[in-house]
């Protein structure tokens, strides 16, 4: 590697930098996650097998990812109709709800947890008003809903805050002076060139539900096979020192997790491609 | 396509970008905004455009009001100084937008499309592009598939914003006279702003200079370069001595001495007088209106341009003027300069 790269490159440092990207990256990911694997190795493959596929195992992995799914989708909405009311528009307070976005990276996730319980417990403001429509939100999968809705929406903002305001207004406004109308213009001029960033904010938001735990265990009810997300499974099972059962769940959800980021990067390449910057 | 515009004020805040404008362009014609930024210029452009309105006034295509339609309605090809393409389409697709969201009922079918955009490319001569992305084209190249994709509508009016700004210097000339033959072709009402003299000059059939929200002249190239009209038409276009006059009683004097030049019927105060640098004409010592001692000399092409301090005043004056070479000057000698042409305004416009 020095032989080959370093000898003819302009930029110094090459071979410091790569040693400490390196080593700091198997100190920090690479060795947790290869114990992580190692640690299953304990279990024969029909013990493995029998964990990861019984049922209880499989509905935390249903409810996680699949609740997952849709908040980032719904935040990759929200976010994207947020980003473009706070770039586009002037309006009073505009600063102020440019700041509130941040929330929820920033706030303790068992604050949030038990912020969003209260809000929607039975008797709370907004879940007494449900509660009288029928609706049942904290203690169910629909306040683990909530909550993943509330912890990804900053990564759909923050991705694709700036690629908006970088959006040249010109192309909207050609798009315009040749007849295009609106709905037109979205969808067919700045859309297209938002949809790399809409991806990351996507995967982003994805990801950070996932793996979300604080939050949700306070709203979820935690019912299992009903309202019990993998990650408080994995506790669960470390509560009862039954360590290669929670590696064994913990290595399902990283390989899936792996598997879901890898595809939309790779969709993420693909529209690059489609989308040669200068 | 006629174009009138009437009385159009525009303001930015406290900012008069249009300052009761007033303009008519006949039907084909090709002409040109010509003025420094900040002039109004890319405003009046725009307005036309659709894309700003303005605070007052009016404006009408064909006498047809235009001001109560919106960009999309007005059929008006824009092309971009950055040519603001669409950077994830093709070069076919960019082209072939205008013609794509059409409304269903006037749309094209695909293979009219094909061949509308097809045609456009060869006529901008970049066929051989259409499946390229913008990123992987030249300037130039990029500025010509705007103006195929504004074509594409087929505009009652074709307006272009700085069009050759971003290119260098070669392209550029290469893009004008490519303009110039493809307005003599498809012979559409066409309008660009420039700041670059030269290339209004050269392009427009009629150019109209503006200055601080104003039309200060409107006419030929010929006429714009040869009468200005205002002190700031004749310092803007064309390279001009500026010397600061007085004007008594008919009498041209500079610096306490009375120059052997008529008023032209110049106004009684303090005047600018105006001559072009190949308008001064060199002769021996003591000939002509003014003197000058030549102080630096620099000879290229068919020119030699000479710094001369004049002795009017306190000698601190310097002008430039531009000899042909058939008598050499020396850095040192003293000549007589004569105006051929010239003309005084008032000092305060």
């Amino acid at each position: 590697m020095s032989v080959i790269a370093v000898r003819r490159s302009n930029l110094p440092g090459f071979g410091l930098t790569m040693g400490l990207t390196l080593t700091w990256l198997s100190v920090i990911i690479l060795i947790p996650l290869a114990a992580l694997f190692l640690k299953t190795f304990e279990l024969s493959p029909e013990q493995f097998w029998g964990i990861v596929s019984s049922r209880r195992t499989l509905n935390a992995l249903k409810i996680s990812f699949g609740l997952s799914f849709a908040a980032a989708l719904v935040n990759l909405v929200m976010g994207t109709i947020i980003v473009w009311a706070l770039v586009r528009y002037r309006f009073p307070g505009r600063r102020l709800f440019d700041a509130i976005v941040d929330i929820p990276f920033a706030l303790p996730t068992a604050v949030a947890g038990v912020a969003l319980t209260q809000l929607f417990a039975p008797k709370g403001w907004l879940g007494g008003p449900l509660a009288e429509l029928g609706i049942k939100v904290a203690f169910t999968p629909v306040g683990i809903f909530v909550a993943m809705i509330f912890i990804g929406i900053p990564f759909v903002v923050r991705t694709v805050q700036p690629v908006l305001i970088d959006l040249d207004v010109e192309i909207e406004e050609a798009a315009a002076s040749l007849g295009a109308n609106r709905w037109h213009t979205v969808l067919r001029v700045i859309l297209p060139g938002l949809i790399p960033a809409l991806l990351t904010g996507f995967a982003l938001a994805f990801a950070r539900a996932v793996g979300e735990y604080g939050s949700v265990i306070f709203i979820a009810g935690n019912l299992p096979n009903v309202s019990e997300i993998a990650p408080l499974l994995i506790v669960i099972r470390l509560s009862e020192f039954r360590y290669a059962d929670a590696t064994a769940i913990a290595v399902v959800m990283l390989v899936a997790s792996f598997l879901i980021i890898f595809a939309v990067n790779r969709l993420q390449r693909w529209a690059q491609a489609r989308i040669p910057t200068h | 396509m006629t174009i009138e515009v009437k009385n159009i004020v525009k303001k930015f805040g406290a900012f008069a970008a249009l300052d009761n404008v007033d303009l008519k362009v006949g039907n084909g014609e090709l002409l040109a905004l010509l003025g420094p930024s900040g002039s109004g210029k890319t405003t009046l452009l725009r307005i036309i455009a659709g894309l700003d309105w303005p605070d007052s006034g009016e404006l009408s295509f064909d006498g047809e009001d235009a001001l109560g339609r919106g960009a999309s309605e007005r059929q008006v090809g824009f092309v971009f100084q950055h040519y603001a393409l669409f950077r994830h389409m093709t070069v076919f697709e960019n082209v072939a937008f205008g013609l794509r969201v059409q409304p269903r009922g006037v749309r094209k079918d695909e293979a009219t499309i094909r061949a509308r955009v097809k045609e456009l490319l060869d006529l901008v001569q970049l066929d051989w592009l259409s499946s390229r992305y913008p990123s992987q084209l030249s300037g130039g190249q990029r500025q010509r598939i705007a103006l195929a994709r504004a074509l594409a509508i087929e505009p009652r009016i074709l307006l272009l914003d700085e069009p050759f700004g971003a290119l260098d210097a070669k392209v550029r000339k290469e893009l004008r006279q490519w303009l110039r033959s493809l307005h003599s072709e498809i012979s559409v009402t066409t309008i660009f702003v420039t700041h670059d003299q030269e290339e209004a000059l050269e392009v427009a059939n009629r150019v109209v200079v503006m200055d601080k929200g104003r039309i200060e002249q409107i006419g030929t190239p010929g006429e714009v370069y040869d009468s200005p009209a205002t002190a700031f038409v004749h310092g803007f276009i064309g390279e001009s001595i500026v010397l600061p006059v007085d004007v008594r009683d008919g009498a041209v004097r500079l610096g306490g001495s009375a120059l052997d030049i008529g008023a032209n019927g110049a106004a009684s105060g303090a005047s600018k007088l105006f001559v072009r640098r190949h308008d001064m004409q060199i002769g021996p010592p003591g000939s002509g209106a003014l003197q000058g001692a030549v102080r630096h000399v620099r000879s290229f092409g068919p020119i030699q341009r000479a710094e001369v301090a004049l002795s009017a005043g306190e000698g601190n004056t310097v002008i430039e003027i531009d000899a042909p070479r058939d008598r050499e000057l020396r850095a040192g000698e003293m000549v007589g300069l004569q105006p051929r042409r010239y003309r005084i305004f008032a000092a305060q416009k």
